[in-house]
């Protein structure tokens, strides 16, 4: 692989950049793969470049019916940070925020991850409690985090009415430092450019419509461009799909599907340098590189695919970003769009085996999966690589349903990012 | 300062005819602190033409001049920042479609030490060969602790206007619609078809994103039956408002449908201060929203010219021939001294017809289409005005770093419209 | 913004009066003491979550507050039908779907 640098730009710079390496290979797939990841999104890629990368299993495909990271990869509002509530999900993302800091040099891709720090507000006495407890959680498990009350906010976020006579009074925040944004587009490329190098076939433009599966074991996947491929290994990472390809293997998930959206403002000068949630007002902000606001809130409350959202949102979301910058009225939006996200009951996801041997679904990250890609594509890559469940996985599988060990994440998760 | 490209001409001459401004009341505003005049009827882009500013702007990344190109929404390059005070600042108005009133202040977003002269400007001519479309993918990797300095520079540079940093002190207002019909776009076929279902008894709502009905017909110089556009636009207009005084039809204007939702629901932004004052009245709304329930909904936005492709078409005095009809039948504003155009279909030669009856010089009609006897390229041939046939303007040219266009370079191609041969260049100064 | 058109006021009304409360037509358990882990998960936790038809249970939360279902495509957004709770004629051509696919399902 060709190394990017300032070198490297300013020499094919000379030459008019006119021969630049492909960033990735467009291979036409083998007959079989020893695995082959169904969806190209950031977490598919992810798996594929840590099975080639750590694991040394080369011989995979990934198999994507659009573009590479064209689903909610591209579409979400890219807030990363680890500061959940239990042990099980807060270490799984403590493992991805590890990750991802130092995921530009890893993958000699800048990803622009930015450690801006993320403030989760509180405005009733409940929500303190809430932030409370979950700090000291945090705490206890390593990871950072402080409460800070509305003068310190104010010092982050000069421009935020925290004013005592609101309608919602701000009246204190959790505060992760090392929680921030990145790059979403650049996290699928980074990792699609570093698998196809390191052997794994990218096959874009290429739907799975059904598995093989043969007494109870899957030997391959069905697709509309080209037929039967077959594989030891079957690794779904489907995101808003999840549900649809599960059907296929004939199997039922703990899972709904709902649109979410998000929004972005024309572009403007830097006046908000980290990210900003309210679980309360619900709706959450912050400043994309490029000088846009990139404002979330809420998934719509019935099941859809239309990757669109509903209109009530549309208004509930300025209204919540209003309450928090009523000097924001005048800043027009320029985009919204809608993704799928597949929500599990508990707001944790599932990485899992299934009841189909060699069958394997990670999947149900929901509002907030964005900040995974990395860790889940490691522990995903681990258990697929191993036959054997990764133990940050473990407490994530599909029979906790059945067992009822759920992993109430609704409080961190909180408002839909 | 003068309004050097204004022709001075009433409305009875008929060259002017549909005319939509007003000589007897100027109106004063100041553009990145310099005071201009203008007239009433004017956006801040036809009366920054008609003072001669070709220079509004600068490219995000590599600091490149960029003036005005079109003469509406789709304005790229003409983004401004408005608002007399910190309350009523405005980040991105596009030029084209604000109207002035007395006292308006605007400044160009982008441009540092100053628009004219910008220092990334030169930056940019330097070193745009080693900052392609996402270089920064590429670098800013080492050491790692940079990012955060690296990121601060980057972030600088973005953004175009910037937010106000106090509350908004005005008033605004959401409405709940119903409607048989709702038209969106009121030019010839947003007005005809508020005329026909108006006239069926239909309840309908009519939005335009402009400030007057008309559309393309309020640029245009030809005739409808005979009369002129404005009449014809007037006659039309009166009837509606008839029916809006009976409570059966809402006439819209300067509000842009912004969403069509589910089940044919619409929102409509509705601008109603807007072109009048920097802040609304005490208990006056600036703004209303309405959100509209249609039972049928007939778009009728007509279309946007797409700008062609060759070498430097981002320089000043590049502009859509659409905007250049715009500029001289609706605002009597001449954007230059000499005019090449550039087109692959008859609706290129309108533009040379109205620029040369305005009373200026058209060096050329480029054409990349064989030639050919159409009812307008006789027109344009009689007015004797050059038609190069199978060509292409492949480069725009300026005379020093930071000047507006100066003169198109010209080269005639094969059937296939690939190769091209043989160099002819044309001076001009809008293109 | 749907328009939705509630069988009990028998109005067309928007979207934002009513409440999703999830897919329609699931039978609680008649013994919960007899019933297996996994039949209680099923039931708890599992719906069918299609691409396509969908029939959902609703309430008209700001209007007559009374529940209903709606039959409409998730992909589309194209409402097919709206109906009372006491409609037996869309729990048939479930009945019939459900018989003809699943095959797999009692694997889980
Ligand atoms: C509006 C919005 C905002 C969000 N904000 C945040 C946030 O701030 N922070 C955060 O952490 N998370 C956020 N998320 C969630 C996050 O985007 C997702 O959890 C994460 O991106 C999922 O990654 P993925 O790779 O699993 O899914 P995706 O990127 O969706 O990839 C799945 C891929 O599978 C493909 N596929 C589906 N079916 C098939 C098939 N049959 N055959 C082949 N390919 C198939 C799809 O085309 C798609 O490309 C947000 C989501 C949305 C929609
Ligand atoms: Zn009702």
């Amino acid at each position: 692989m060709k190394k990017y640098s300032a070198f490297s730009l300013f020499k094919h710079g000379l030459n008019h950049h006119q021969d630049w390496q492909r960033v990735w290979r467009n291979p036409t797939p083998k007959k079989h793969y020893d695995i082959i990841i169904v969806g190209g999104g950031g977490h598919g890629l992810a798996t594929a470049y840590y099975l080639a990368k750590e694991f040394g299993i080369t011989n995979v495909a990934v198999i994507e019916k659009g573009y590479l990271g064209g689903g909610n990869t591209a579409r979400n509002t890219t807030i990363v940070r680890s500061n959940y509530l239990w042990d099980e999900s807060s270490h799984l993302y403590e493992h991805s925020l590890k990750l991802w800091e130092s995921l530009s040099q890893e993958l000699n891709y800048n990803v622009m991850f930015s450690q801006r720090g993320v403030l989760n507000l509180g405005h009733t006495l409940q929500d303190m409690r809430d932030i409370q407890r979950r700090v000291n959680a945090n705490r206890l498990n390593g990871i950072d985090g402080e409460i800070l009350d509305p003068q310190q906010i104010k010092e982050i976020v000069p421009y935020m009415d925290c004013s005592a006579n609101r309608r919602y009074p701000v009246l204190g925040a959790s505060w992760q430092p090392r929680g921030g944004v990145a790059r979403h587009d650049a996290v699928a490329w980074g990792f699609a450019r570093g698998a196809s190098e390191l052997g794994v076939d990218l096959i874009q433009q290429c739907q799975v419509t059904g598995f093989e599966i043969k007494n109870g074991m899957v030997t391959g996947v069905k697709t509309d461009s080209y037929g039967l491929i077959s594989a030891a290994k079957v690794g779904c990472v489907v995101a808003g799909n999840s549900g649809v390809v599960a059907s296929m293997a004939g199997l039922r998930l703990p899972i709904e599907s709902h649109p979410l959206q998000a929004f972005v403002s024309e572009p403007i000068k830097p006046i908000l340098d980290t990210v900003v949630m309210s679980n309360h007002v619900h709706g959450y902000i912050s400043q994309s590189d490029k000088g846009d606001l990139v404002i979330g809130s809420g998934i719509d409350h019935y099941n859809g695919y239309g990757q669109r959202g509903s209109y009530p949102i549309i208004e509930h979301a300025v209204a919540a970003i209003l309450e928090l910058f009523p000097n924001f009225s005048r800043v027009r939006m320029n985009r919204q769009w809608g993704g799928i996200v597949d929500t599990c009951p508990d707001a944790c996801p599932i990485i899992s085996k299934t009841p189909i041997k060699n069958l394997y679904f990670n999947c149900g990250w929901g509002t907030g999966g964005f900040k995974a890609t990395p860790g889940s594509g490691h522990v995903f890559a681990a258990s697929l690589a191993k036959d054997e469940m990764h133990e940050l996985a473990k407490p994530f599988s599909l029979d906790r349903f059945y067992h009822g060990s759920l992993i109430d994440e609704h409080g961190a998760a909180g408002v839909a990012h | 300062m003068k309004q050097i490209n204004r022709v001075r001409q009433n409305r009875s001459s008929k060259d002017f005819a549909c005319s939509r401004i007003d000589f007897s009341q100027p109106i004063h505003f100041s553009f990145n602190g310099k005071e201009y005049t203008g007239v009433l009827g004017d956006t801040i882009a036809s009366a920054l033409l008609a003072n001669g500013i070709d220079v509004v702007g600068r490219s995000f990344k590599y600091g490149r001049p960029r003036g005005i190109v079109t003469a509406g929404s789709d304005e790229p390059n003409a983004i401004l920042q408005l608002g007399n005070c910190e309350a009523t600042q405005v980040p991105n108005v596009r030029a084209t479609q604000q109207l002035i009133f007395e006292g308006l202040e605007c400044h160009s977003t982008s441009g540092w030490p100053s628009t004219r002269f910008h220092l990334m400007g030169i930056f940019g001519a330097l070193f745009a060969r080693f900052l392609p479309p996402g270089f920064y993918y590429k670098t800013f990797m080492a050491p790692a602790k940079w990012w955060k300095y690296y990121e601060k520079w980057i972030r600088k540079g973005a953004g175009l206007g910037r937010s106000p940093n106090r509350a908004d002190e005005d008033i605004y207002e959401v409405i709940n619609q119903h409607a048989d019909v709702l038209i969106v776009g009121a030019g010839a076929a947003g007005l005809s078809a508020a005329l026909g279902a108006s006239r069926m008894g239909a309840r309908v709502i009519l939005a335009d994103e402009q400030n007057e009905f008309g559309g393309s017909l309020l640029s245009s110089n030809i005739k409808i039956n005979d009369r002129c556009t404005r009449d014809w636009i007037d006659a039309v207009v009166a009837e509606l408002i008839n029916y809006e005084s009976q409570g059966q039809l809402l006439l819209l204007k300067h509000a842009t449908v912004n969403g069509y939702h589910d089940h044919n629901f619409l929102t409509i932004h509705e601008r109603c201060t807007d072109h009048l004052k920097d802040k609304a009245a005490q208990n006056e709304v600036r703004q209303r929203y309405h959100r509209v329930r249609a039972k049928q909904v007939i778009l009728a936005t007509g279309a946007l010219e797409r700008p062609l492709v060759f070498a430097n078409n981002d320089l000043p005095g590049c502009m859509l021939a659409s905007a250049i009809s715009t500029y001289i039948n609706r605002y009597q504003v001449i954007p230059g001294n000499t005019l090449v155009v550039m087109t692959a279909n008859d609706s290129g030669y309108i533009a040379a017809i109205d620029w040369h009856n305005a009373g200026r010089r058209v060096a050329a009609v480029v054409d990349t289409r064989k030639s050919h006897a159409s009812e307008l390229s006789k027109q344009v041939k009689a007015l004797g005005i050059t038609i190069i046939y199978q060509s292409a303007v492949i480069e725009a040219r300026r005379k020093r770093l930071n000047s507006r266009v100066c003169s198109a370079v010209i080269m005639s191609m094969d059937s296939t419209g690939d190769a091209v041969k043989g160099v002819k260049k044309l001076f001009c100064v809008t293109l | 913004m749907f328009l939705i058109h509630c069988p009990i006021c028998n109005e067309p009304r928007s979207e934002d009066e009513f409440h999703c409360a999830g897919e329609g037509h699931i039978q609680r358990p008649l013994d919960p003491m007899a019933t297996s882990d996994k039949e209680w998960g099923d039931y708890l936790f599992f719906r069918s979550n299609p691409r396509g038809t969908y029939r959902e249970l609703w309430q008209h939360t700001i209007g007559c507050r009374k529940y209903f279902y709606i039959k409409r495509n998730t992909e589309t957004y194209q409402i097919y039908k709206t109906y009372k709770l006491d409609d037996k004629s869309e729990r048939v051509a479930l009945d019939k779907e459900h018989s003809n696919k699943n095959k797999f399902g009692d694997l889980l």
